[in-house]
């Protein structure tokens, strides 16, 4: 199995400290060099990784119900293609109320290259190993995604219901996993 | 003219009769009424994947009322004996509890959260 999908979460811990150790930085050099904007966290780019982050996961989700024939994997990827499909509604009816326009950054980018590049991976398995692979992945990303959003999103957002909604958000994100890791156990051989 | 009177008497007799057993009657009911607890209706807010409160008391009669507060769809439902289907986010649904007992209940979608109806009579 490649490393991609063996240790996900160690790519997405890594972009989540990234951008952690990027925006103090960036927040004392808002007037510096152009350069140093591409790191600065905005609720516009905020809202552009809350969209993306969820929308990977439904991506996830789709690839799952295309490739897995087990049926706790499969009600599995059924609920987080609902449970982020809808948090993604929410996320940007609230960013049209605000006049926030969700906009793409390195972060989120970066986001979104690193899970297509898993997936990619993961549309070459089939049967257990899918099953693991896309499991693991799961557990990863989530563990990832609360990293990220204690350590980055939820301090750096500035609206306050922007902020709520991270907030609000993270219990979903949590139960997730904990499901995922309840389905990781039962995958084991 | 006794049978008469007799006659007249038992029909004033019967007349107080039935308008005793009439106002009897009336404040039995009147009694009963004011001694019977009125239906209530108990909220349940789903929010941050958890029902709030997880426990309600409730009387036999009282009507649930679940409100879906949280980001994603979720369920109120108890195998075999009620189910809310998909309750998406600022949705709700009721049930009026029929019979006494402890109805243990859970999200169909997120088996990790449960929650529990105490109904007595």
């Amino acid at each position: 199995m490649n490393s991609l999908i063996e240790s996900p979460r160690a790519a997405f811990v890594a972009l989540a400290l990234s951008i952690a150790l990027m925006t103090p930085l960036t927040v004392r050099a808002e007037s510096a060099a152009p350069e140093k904007d591409a790191a600065k966290l905005t609720d516009a780019r905020i809202a552009a990784i809350v969209l993306a982050a969820n929308t990977i996961d439904v991506e996830n989700g789709n690839l799952a119900i295309a490739k897995s024939k087990t049926s706790s994997v499969r009600d599995f990827a059924k609920q987080m293609i609902r449970d982020h499909t809808s948090v993604n509604e929410k996320a940007a009816a609230l960013a049209a109320r605000l006049n926030v326009v969700p906009e793409k950054s390195p972060a989120s980018l970066s986001l979104v290259a690193t899970a297509e590049t898993t997936r990619d991976k993961m549309r070459k398995l089939s049967g257990a190993a899918f099953d693991r692979a896309y499991v693991n992945n799961e557990v990863s990303y989530h563990q990832a995604v609360i990293d990220l959003l204690d350590q980055t999103l939820v301090p750096g957002a500035e609206n306050k219901d922007l902020k709520a909604l991270l907030v609000n958000v993270r219990p979903a994100f949590v139960a997730h996993l904990e499901h995922a890791k309840m389905i990781q156990r039962t995958l084991i051989k | 003219m006794k049978g008469g009177v007799d006659r007249r008497t038992r029909c004033a007799a019967a007349v107080i009769g039935w308008a005793f057993v009439a106002v009897g009657a009336m404040l039995f009911l009147g009694t009963g009424c004011g001694a019977s607890r009125a239906r209530v209706t108990h909220r349940v807010e789903i929010v941050a994947m958890r029902f709030e409160p997880a426990v309600l008391h409730v009387a036999v009669g009282d009507t649930v009322h679940w409100t879906n507060e949280d980001l994603v769809p979720h369920t109120a439902t108890r195998k075999g004996t009620f189910d809310s289907g998909d309750l998406p986010p600022g949705s709700f649904w009721t049930l009026v509890v029929a019979h006494d007992g402890v109805l243990d209940y859970s999200c169909r979608y997120h088996p990790v959260m449960k929650g529990s109806i105490v109904a007595g009579s």
